[in-house]
């Protein structure tokens, strides 16, 4: 019991790993483990965390029509195995110039490491990661750091309990894999744009007052114009989404993929993945909402 | 998490510009006129018969710095400038924010960074910026000797700001004015651009 409380307090300091260069940058990253140890054949979770200055913002994986997503390189233990950065919804920004998806105040970007069935236990191992990212607010700062956290090898992984509640905040402004309405394509507009229709539930009647369509791709579909419509159940339980494809972006693609925001929040978007098809077939909602 | 969008999006819908028509390769380039850093009257009439690079720049901005403390946005200007391309390096930022200079600053910055384009134009207004639907620094336009859109997009296939990127990138603008100086068709007319927002 004494051994395992000093273990976790050493590992409790080596868990968050600062950002030591560069600290006019106004934009800092830190590396943040879920966990106060880890075990073997098993799956973890570390946090890159950018915190941004005032006013200052870093970009989504499809950061828009200008900027650059955040890129982490992972310097891992032989077998360890990094899943791929889960991007919570970003903010919709636009200006003059156009539009761009981006994290303000600060952003946990989770990765999921898997560890190998042979850890050599009570060792230390060290999860490293390079950072590159681009901070803009008026002018654009780019930023990169390296960063590496220490964690203890046992029989099992061991939560920090420190983390919990930050790491519970994290995943509830991740996208969910399964949306629970009906979402199609309605016939097609011109070449360059598609309508898209969104089937509300019952219980989300009344409730959602915006959506916002984000493209996985910069090339890909953007929302113009979101309205509701009344369907058999009256109002709001439909709405119409109007996408076209930015100017210097080729045809409209083979798919549709992104996430749906959900009333301008970070909690509680959907992803979306759709076929889209040249003459998409006539499609007529039930009468009742599921 | 801070929702800064809600006051830029009311920004954004009082300062909404008026874009005709989008430009499109195949078609004719838009008109433009301006002064440029030495005072000079330009248009793109005046060039008919050439092949023109339009070239969206603000130094500050680190993509623009990637292309151009590498030196490889100068050879370029050197390159084609050298077989009688026009090259227009355009300056849309508005006075108050990001690239914007006055002449004088221009030319001492043409000396500075070795700049190698014909002229380097006056858009401070955003007039030339809007009318092609500039969004980005670095943005590219290659319009035909015949006034024809013939290129717009990135100058590059890697969006990033590191210099390292260059040599294992394939540059668009080259591939194009080589075709185009050729007699050949482009093949790659038409790319999403990327860098900084323009500072209209």
């Amino acid at each position: 019991m004494k051994t395992l409380a000093l273990g976790t307090v050493l590992v409790a300091s080596l868990t968050m790993s600062l950002s030591a260069s560069d600290t006019a940058n106004p934009v800092q990253a830190q590396l943040v483990s879920e966990v106060s140890s880890i075990g073997p054949a098993t799956s973890f979770c570390v946090a890159v965390v950018l915190t941004m200055a005032p006013e200052w913002h870093t970009y989504w994986q499809n950061p828009g029509d200008a900027g650059l997503a955040t890129k982490v390189e992972w310097d891992l233990p032989e077998g360890f195995i990094a899943g791929p950065l889960q991007w919570p919804c970003p903010s919709y920004m636009t200006d003059e110039a156009g539009e761009c998806f981006v994290y303000g105040n600060e952003v946990w970007l989770l990765t999921d490491i898997q560890t190998p069935t042979a850890l050599p236990p009570s060792s230390n191992v060290t999860v490293g990661c390079s950072i590159t990212w681009l901070g803009c607010h008026n002018v654009c700062m780019p930023g990169r750091t390296n960063l590496a956290l220490a964690l203890l090898v046992s029989e099992q992984s061991v939560p920090d309990p420190e983390q919990t509640d930050a790491f519970a905040a994290a995943r509830q402004c991740l996208p969910q894999k399964q949306p629970t309405w009906t979402i199609f394509q309605a016939a097609p507009g011109a070449p360059d744009r598609i309508s898209v229709t969104v089937r509300l539930l019952r219980q989300d009647l009344g409730t959602i007052q915006t959506l916002r369509f984000f493209p996985i791709e910069p090339t890909e579909l953007r929302q113009i114009a979101a309205e509701t419509q009344a369907g058999p159940d009256g109002p709001m339980d439909v709405w119409i989404l109007d996408l076209k494809t930015p100017p210097l972006a080729p045809s409209v693609g083979n798919r549709l993929s992104g996430i749906l925001q959900i009333n301008g929040k970070s909690d509680g978007a959907v992803f979306v993945d759709l076929p889209l098809l040249a003459n998409p077939p006539t499609f007529n909602p039930p009468l009742e909402l599921p | 998490m801070k929702h800064s969008s809600a006051l830029l999006f009311l920004a954004m819908t009082c300062a909404m510009p008026v874009v005709a028509e989008e430009p499109t390769v195949g078609q004719p380039a838009p008109a433009f006129s301006g002064r440029d850093s030495k005072g000079n009257d330009v248009t793109l009439a005046s060039h008919t018969g050439r092949t023109v690079v339009l070239e969206w720049t603000n130094p500050g901005c680190p993509f623009v710095k990637k292309h151009y403390d590498s030196g490889n946005m100068q050879k370029l200007q050197t390159t084609y400038t050298e077989k009688g391309v026009v090259w227009q390096t355009i300056a849309s930022s508005a006075q108050g924010k990001q690239g914007y200079y006055t002449a004088e600053e221009w030319n001492t910055l043409i000396t500075e960074k070795s700049m190698a384009s014909t002229a380097v134009v006056l858009d401070a207004d955003g007039s030339i910026g809007r009318a092609y639907n500039a969004k980005n620094t670095p943005f590219m336009v290659i319009v035909g000797a015949d006034g024809t859109l013939l290129y717009q997009g990135a100058i590059d296939d890697k969006s990033s700001v590191e210099a390292s990127d260059i040599p294992s990138s394939v540059n668009h603008v080259a591939a194009a004015l080589d075709e185009i100086l050729a007699g050949k068709p482009v093949t790659v007319s038409t790319t999403q651009p990327y860098g900084c927002s323009v500072k209209y």
